[in-house]
């Protein structure tokens, strides 16, 4: 169980430096997060509606923003070992292949919650997200929410590791997987931003964690097919 | 005095292995033995199916059909403890190219969990392959002579693999350095099963004990090394 472990804390911090030494995905969803964040802004400036409606869309709008980025970072799990074909670098490796997937989504996760503190801060100085709410529980959506989109997008990265068309194949598996969890996602943001009810985000949070364990069981089932061709 | 102990098993056996790419047959009905302390050379031209069968041994690639069995043991389920046992150096780099020589090694040395002494031991070897001066800049920079050096220290470096595999090890070198790479795995070999594709039974015949000469996915003929120089004056 320790080396599993420590397999996937070294494959993960690999890729975590190769990413921080490059910062292209960094740089492309920080971007992509600052840009979204000021268009909402824009468009919350030109629209008559009561905060409460702006502070109800800005869930969405959060959650939209996190979607998208989970999909930036998706391309970046194998894109160093399929760049030089060397995806055998990988397979050479004396590791169990379920510790591959759980060091791919551990490295999704760490990038994405780097980048979604900062659109975070973004989201509530411009959209308005209100901090009088229960921030640790907003904190527990946000990252059960995550860890279900990784869970989701790293069991697509797998699916398409030696798929010829990825941008169409990416798209098409990832977005039927994650459609229950953003939903719930968003409903249970905007509820707690709007009503503060903790017993409905429990509930809706136990769901996400039920739909994140569900995918994760299965893909650690079949891992071995997966990696192997 | 041969180092095979005819009471071991043998290090690589496979039986009738094949293996399919959509309409092509890569590898066809292979069966093929090698004992332990052999070094052996698959030779063929491009597309003959040695990289494919070298992936097949290494267990990069699952065969469509066929058995393998490493040593002694049939591989099935968790065949990462069989990858312990096995060095492979590819035609085409394992290195990620933005993290350095020294970074890259000490990776692929954590993963084997040979040895807590990292620094030492890389330090100790680069000497040896002529890399002080390169062992710290980004791999991508080294030109193809180094970072075949570097590779090669990678299946060498960490530990002792039962089982070295080199696919065109001396594919885009000058002499200095094809001899340089000959000298390590002549020096290897006594500790070491080794299996070297190539297409240049030139740069093979001196280093191997057998060479078993594919063509379209079949051993075609197997050489025993005195039949060696009738087969380079054949094919010169």
């Amino acid at each position: 169980m320790l080396s599993i472990i420590t397999d996937i804390f070294q494959l993960a911090k690999k890729d975590i430096l190769l990413e921080f030494r490059k910062r292209e995905t960094l740089f492309s969803m920080g971007l992509f997060s600052f840009a979204s964040v000021l268009i909402f802004s824009t468009l919350f400036n030109f629209i008559d509606i009561s905060l409460e409606g702006k502070q109800a869309i800005s869930a969405a709008c959060l959650w939209f923003i996190i979607t998208f980025m989970v999909m930036l970072g998706l391309t970046s799990v194998f894109s160093r070992e399929l760049k030089k074909n060397s995806i055998y670098s990988l397979l050479s490796l004396p590791i169990k292949p379920q510790a591959i997937f759980l060091a791919k989504l551990f490295y999704l996760v760490v990038i994405l919650s780097f980048i979604e503190i900062i659109t975070l801060i973004l989201a509530v100085v411009f959209l308005r997200i209100t901090l009088q709410v229960n921030f640790l529980l907003l904190c527990l959506v946000l990252t059960i929410g995550t860890l279900d989109l990784c869970v989701a997008g790293c069991i697509v990265s797998f699916l398409t590791i030696y798929a010829k068309s990825k941008t169409l194949a990416i798209p098409i598996l990832f977005f039927p997987l994650i459609l229950p969890s953003v939903l719930i996602a968003t409903q249970t943001t905007t509820n707690l931003v709007l009503f503060d009810d903790p017993m409905t985000v429990i509930n809706n949070t136990l769901l996400l964690i039920f739909h994140a364990a569900i995918i994760l069981t299965f893909v650690l089932l079949v891992t071995d097919e997966l990696i192997g061709e | 005095m041969s180092v095979i102990n005819r009471e071991n098993p043998p290090i690589v056996k496979l039986t009738n292995v094949s293996k399919v790419y959509g309409f092509i047959n890569a590898v066809k009905d292979i069966d093929l033995t090698i004992e332990e302390g052999e070094t052996v050379g698959l030779l063929g031209n491009n597309g003959a199916g040695k990289s494919t069968l070298l992936k097949i041994i290494s267990l990069l690639i699952t065969p469509t059909t066929g058995k393998i069995e490493l040593f002694g043991k049939e591989v099935k389920e968790d065949q990462y403890l069989f990858k312990r046992e096995i060095g492979t150096l590819l035609s085409h780099s394992f290195f990620y190219e933005d993290l350095t020589g020294r970074e890259n090694l000490e990776f692929y040395l954590k993963m084997n969990r040979r040895t807590d002494d990292h620094v030492k031991v890389i330090n100790n070897m680069v000497k040896q392959y002529g890399l002080k001066f390169f062992i710290d800049r980004p791999t991508h920079e080294l030109s193809t002579g180094m970072a075949k050096k570097l590779e090669l220290l990678r299946v060498t470096l960490p530990y002792l693999p039962k089982l070295l595999l080199l696919d065109e090890p001396f594919s885009g070198l000058d002499v200095e350095n094809k001899q340089f790479i000959k000298n390590i795995i002549t020096e290897r070999k006594s500790n070491t099963t080794v299996i070297i594709c190539s297409h240049d039974f030139n740069s093979i015949s001196h280093i191997c004990t057998k060479v078993y000469y594919l063509e379209k996915g079949r051993i075609n003929i197997i050489l025993e090394p005195s039949e060696f120089d009738y087969f380079l004056n054949k094919q010169n």
